[in-house]
């Protein structure tokens, strides 16, 4: 009979901890049933690329001509110049450009189209060459001259777990942000009332925010000494590296924090850290570039920040790009730690109207 | 910026539960001065209002110029992993450096060098009761407010420490003392504060109540003289 008085205790430690597990066991499980719809699409339909002309003799009948040609499996976007297109390719625009040279309407001669990939893009280099093939097929399918498609890669090709690297790295930093700090801050509470009479709760998570932020310099070293170990040839560690991700922590762990201020340090605000942390993972478009989602949820990808710290990251380490290309990305990062401090704020002066 | 500290026709109230009704108190410099009354009297919630820590619904707090305020809560705060010594630092160094034979000072009244390197989360209550103690007198304040400081102390540590608030008071510092423990305070305070459901319902000087077996049955008293006009209104 024992059995029974322990399950009704069971039952009573659910009804005092309802909130945690509303979260845990049918929020979160939501959340990660619809983070599956994520990942649909591993071979991109709807990627956006750039259709340029080779020069300014190149006539709008040709470039509608490739549009039609690019349209049933990509999305395709026009620029007005190489130069532009070539900007948006390193800043994960569009995935691949298309370059169309002068007089390809006209039936005397031969055309050759230019279609010019990333090396570092390494998830995008089997579709690429998917890509030319079709457009080889309907372009000689659909025009009475006769047209060629090469397929030309910019920069290093890149091996898969080079093209992880990065990737890992930002997660790691996901992962202390929404587990450790809010781990942290719960182990703490106790200490909080005193700190709250000796000091205040605004120096106390400036000094957490500071430190912690510092602290992600190792695993950006251990990353750099690792890829330094294992031979790959990559900018492993760089001042715009350093900038995009620690900007990006300082946001999270803030946002994290403000979640554990607003519930009062309870389980209910660890678990919503992690559901958090789930959606930016799935929502974040941290493993497959934007590109390859439905333009919904390429959207989506492309409001969430962490999107841009992805790229300049990878941009770093595996691409010989100019940091300026991304000042309006550092902007963006800037703009959203500065917004998630305010939300944290907001969330200590919601925590102390609730005494 | 005054030097007074006090609240002003103080009302806390946490939805349908009024923890503190229409409250007045002044706190002296000089003085023990005891604040008793049943478990869930509005003790804690006026030492709260007091330090800062929560918001009145209603009333005024007249809070003193000096920052030199220190505490101690119900529940130990200090940081659990790290060790007594750790604790005692970072908390010396948020009271702005005091100094450092103050400090060796309160640490040999609680005792503490005997635990000095050991992690904070692993103390007995005792030994917990006694760092929150140490850490509430590390500024030596002009305002000393301990909540229920006498649970989980034994008789050698809890006399050590009536002894030293005595002492600490006759230097000119305010001490205010939250207990249901009337009978352990009862030789060392200097006045006297009951409060019942929310309201104060006794506050007078000891020479005014004259004597600790007295000041032991006005307690009582009050406690049940207001219960009756509870039962009566009620």
């Amino acid at each position: 009979m024992s059995l029974r008085a322990l399950l009704r205790k069971e039952l009573r430690w659910s009804k005092h901890n309802v909130a945690a597990l509303v979260v845990l066991l049918l929020v979160l499980p939501a959340t990660a049933g619809y983070a599956s719809v994520t990942f649909q699409h591993v071979i991109p339909q709807e990627a956006p690329v750039a259709v340029v002309p080779g020069d300014e003799t190149t006539d709008d009948g040709s470039l509608e001509l490739v549009d039609a040609a690019t349209v049933t499996f990509a999305q395709p976007v026009r620029y007005d110049s190489e130069a532009a297109a070539m900007d948006a390719l390193h800043r994960e625009e569009v995935y691949a450009v298309v370059t169309v040279p002068p007089g390809v309407l006209n039936d005397s001669r031969q055309s050759q189209l230019n279609l010019t990939v990333e090396g570092s893009m390494v998830l995008f280099d089997q579709p690429s060459r998917a890509m030319v093939s079709i457009l080889n097929y309907r372009l000689q399918s659909g025009a009475s001259t006769s047209i060629t498609v090469e397929r030309t890669v910019v920069g290093e090709s890149r091996s898969l777990s080079e093209y992880l690297i990065p990737i890992l790295l930002v997660a790691t930093l996901m992962l202390f942000a929404f587990t450790y700090v809010p781990y942290n801050l719960a182990s703490e509470s106790r200490a909080i009332q005193r700190i709250r009479t000796d000091s205040s709760l605004e120096s106390l998570v400036a000094a957490k925010l500071l430190y912690f932020t510092l602290l992600m310099l190792l695993p950006i070293v251990t990353f750099g000494l690792v890829t330094a170990a294992l031979g790959y040839a990559m900018t492993p560690v760089s001042a715009g590296i350093v900038a995009a991700l620690l900007l990006s922590f300082l946001a999270m762990a803030a946002v994290a924090m403000a979640i554990m201020f607003a519930t009062r340090f309870g389980t209910t605000g660890r678990f919503l850290s992690v559901i958090v942390l789930f959606g930016l993972v799935a929502f974040g478009g941290l493993i497959y570039p934007a590109g390859f989602f439905s333009p919904i949820r390429k959207e989506i990808v492309r409001a969430v920040p962490l999107h841009y710290t992805t790229i300049i990251v990878r941009s770093e380490m595996l691409k010989d790009v100019p940091l300026g290309l991304y000042a309006d990305y550092f902007a963006l990062l800037g703009a959203t730690a500065l917004a998630s401090l305010v939300v944290l704020e907001s969330a200590i002066v919601f925590y102390r109207r609730g005494d | 910026m005054t030097e007074r500290f006090a609240v002003e026709n103080l009302t806390k109230d946490y939805g349908p539960v009024v923890a503190v009704d229409g409250v007045d108190l002044s706190i002296e410099p000089g003085v023990v001065h005891c604040l008793a009354g049943p478990n869930g009297s509005g003790k804690s919630t006026l030492l709260g209002v007091l330090l800062g820590l929560v918001r009145p619904t209603e009333g005024r707090v007249v809070r003193p110029a000096s920052d030199r305020i220190g505490a101690s809560f119900q529940e130990p705060a200090f940081y659990d992993d790290l060790t007594v010594r750790e604790n005692l630092d970072v908390f010396r160094a948020l009271a702005g450096d005091p100094d450092i034979e103050w400090v060796k000072e309160v640490v040999e009244v609680f005792k503490l060098s005997r635990v000095f390197h050991r992690r904070a989360g692993e103390l007995s209550g005792g030994y917990s009761k006694q760092l929150d103690l140490t850490l509430g007198l590390l500024k030596s304040p002009d305002f000393l407010l301990l909540d229920e400081p006498l649970a989980d102390l034994d008789d050698v540590t809890r006399e050590s420490l009536l002894e030293f608030l005595e002492g600490y008071a006759a230097e000119g510092n305010a001490v205010v003392v939250s207990s249901h423990r009337i009978d352990a305070l009862a030789p060392v305070l200097d006045r006297l504060t009951v409060m019942h459901e929310g309201e104060i319902v006794l506050d007078g000087r000891r020479e005014e109540i004259d004597g600790t077996e007295t000041i032991r049955r006005v307690y009582r008293e009050a406690i049940a003289e207001s219960g009756k006009e509870t039962e009566t209104s009620g």
